[in-house]
């Protein structure tokens, strides 16, 4: 199902975990005072003992959130994800000890926009998968993000979810829509390129793609929604029928979503790699709509891209 | 509610006394044959951790998943030696699993796992291990459950802001279920915590942000059982015992040397260290 309506998937995440606490007493939220921001009033009203907030204190709200899981509870850990970052090694402990806390990174990318450099989670998919035992989960649409709040709360382990505020996006999916780690989901079948990607980049390469079929270029997209694990049969697949692929992210080329393929297409079946989204720099101040032209990470700055660099190879024949 | 009732939970203090002599004992034996450890902090905590787990604390081995056991965080890791010897007296490992401390695939790393039977929380790293607590005491209260919740901290770590973070979220909520001990040994690997960054006054910095406060003696064992015993120090306010212990307490060539912090045992200094301990009998 593709719309051309525009949705936040906030309300989808909230509505979610509010399901799943009806369901399961042992759910409950950690956050840094941002309930306001990341839509948890809800939860706060409706069960007002599973709720905690422990001020602005992010190293301890992830301690407190293992301390809890130690006891049997399922903590969601509501945060900006920028703000994640400096409890990167309570992250990587729980992720040690295996505790079953859900890591969950709202407003992430450029989302912040005239906030600057300090407010953009642009580097936490590189924190994030460099850990192991701790799936990275990074859902495109609202559908989704409810479907991946549904797969962290079954999961007994810790999980990073990445979650997409204050950009509304087009749903691409039915509303049962499930998803499960190490998987990936073939958007559209095409033979002169794969466009890969991950949360609100898998978006615009899908408006990417429409646009360059227009221009003759049969551009598949394949969306990663699971960043760790990764679905190396489908990115090998993708390399080995299309030859040539393209990541897009919003998020630093370094250590991203287009590394994770990279490394995953240099073992396997080594192709050409383009790799899209913000160049190793801080961004400009302006609204997020500003930096994702700025980062050319539209749809149609995308599509241009793309036939670029496709025009400096051989295009290959049907 | 019911507890788990491990019969050595309520050993008298003569009896802990022995305990924790020959855990002492232990302890060195596995850091002279792993030539790994830090002795200095494994001996400053011994009296605490023994007195606790043998007089106080509400969990054994029989009973490891017991939702309401009582939790210990031992914040300060780098005690492994001690934690592990205490945890073979209690049972939950093997005594001779203590041989493989540190070696090739050994479920001992040289500061406290979860890999540990027994053990709640890896930490090592310091400064994690007030907030853990803080959250499975936050747990405690929304399950309504009498478990209460330890947490050791040694001195320096202190020095971790994400400390602060959770004493005053423990101050807040007034957690009585939880405790703080403090292994003041005033010394940091390198110097004097107060020469460093200072602590003190700590007893006001902790009172001021809504806890509980009292000073004890941490070799003082007749002491701690019954301040231990009798826990809260006050109702709606979590309880920090400022421990005043001795780093390398028990091995006279240890105390008040910071450079056991993490110093090897040579044979002769280890034999040395065992008669001392009334033999030790762990050879």
């Amino acid at each position: 199902m593709t719309s051309a309506q525009l949705l936040d998937c906030v309300p989808a995440f909230a509505g979610e975990l509010l399901r799943v606490a009806d369901e399961d007493d042992r759910v409950c939220i950690v956050n840094n005072d941002s309930a306001d921001t990341h839509l948890a009033n809800d939860f706060q009203r409706g069960f007002p003992a599973r709720f905690v907030d422990v001020g602005i204190a992010e190293q301890n709200m992830a301690g407190v959130a293992a301390g809890l899981a130690n006891a049997g509870k399922v903590p969601f850990v509501h945060s900006a994800a920028c703000f994640l970052a400096r409890a990167t090694e309570q992250i990587k402990n729980a992720a040690y000890t295996g505790a079953n806390v859900k890591f969950c990174g709202f407003v992430s990318g450029l989302a912040y926009g005239a906030l600057g450099g300090t407010h953009h989670a642009t580097e936490d998919i590189a924190w994030m998968r460099s850990i192991p035992d701790l799936p990275v989960l990074c859902p495109a649409t609202p559908a989704e993000t409810a479907a991946a709040a549904r797969l962290a709360w079954r999961h007994e382990g810790p999980v990073y979810l990445r979650i997409i505020s204050m950009t509304p996006v087009p749903e691409l999916f039915d509303a049962g829509h499930e998803i499960s780690f190490g998987t990936s989901t073939q958007l559209r079948e095409g033979g002169d390129v794969t466009l890969i990607g991950t949360g609100l980049a898998t978006t615009r390469l899908v408006e990417a793609a429409a646009l360059l079929e227009r221009e003759g270029v049969r551009a598949g997209v394949l969306h990663l929604h699971s960043v760790s694990p990764i679905d190396e049969a489908a990115i090998m697949r993708a390399a080995r029928e299309t030859g040539r692929l393209v990541v897009a992210e919003d998020h630093v080329l370094n250590g991203g979503l287009g590394g994770a393929v990279s490394e995953t297409v240099v073992r396997t079946v080594p192709v050409p790699v383009l790799q899209l989204g913000i160049t190793n720099t801080f961004a400009p101040i302006g609204p997020a709509a500003f930096l994702h032209e700025h980062f050319r990470l539209t749809g149609p700055l995308l599509a241009r891209d793309v036939r670029d660099w496709l025009d400096g190879h051989e295009r290959r024949r049907a | 509610m019911t507890h788990n009732s491990d019969p050595s939970t309520t050993a008298d203090a003569v009896e802990i006394e022995r305990i924790a002599r020959r855990a002492r004992a232990l302890s060195l034996r596995t850091a002279f044959h792993a030539q790994d450890g830090h002795l200095g902090a494994d001996m400053s905590a011994m009296d605490i951790l023994c007195t606790l787990y043998f007089g106080v604390l509400r969990v054994g081995a029989q009973d490891a998943a017991d939702p309401d056991r009582d939790r210990f965080v031992l914040s300060k890791a780098h005690a492994s030696t001690a934690m592990y010897s205490v945890l073979s007296l209690k049972g939950f490992i093997p005594e001779e699993e203590l041989e493989t401390f540190g070696r090739a695939n050994s479920r001992l790393s040289t500061v406290v796992s979860t890999r540990v039977p027994g053990v709640e929380f890896s930490t090592g790293s310091l400064g994690h291990g007030l907030p853990l607590a803080t959250g499975a005491a936050l747990a405690g209260r929304m399950d309504n459950s009498a478990r209460r919740i330890v947490v050791l901290c040694g001195d320096g770590e202190l020095q971790e802001g994400s400390n602060w973070e959770a004493l005053m979220l423990a101050g807040t909520h007034g957690l009585s279920n939880l405790t703080l001990i403090v292994d003041r040994n005033l010394a940091q690997k390198g110097a004097s915590t107060e020469d460093i960054n200072a602590l003190e006054p700590l007893d006001d910095k902790l009172r001021s942000f809504g806890w509980a406060v009292r000073h004890i003696d941490g070799h003082d064992v007749p002491d701690m059982l019954s301040v231990l015993r009798s826990l809260p120090l006050a109702e709606r306010r979590p309880s920090c015992l400022i421990a005043t212990t001795v780093k390398g307490k028990g091995v006279s060539f240890m105390e008040f040397d910071l450079s056991w912090h993490s110093r090897r045992l040579t044979r002769e200094l280890y034999e040395r260290a065992l008669a001392e301990l009334d033999g030790g009998n762990v050879r």
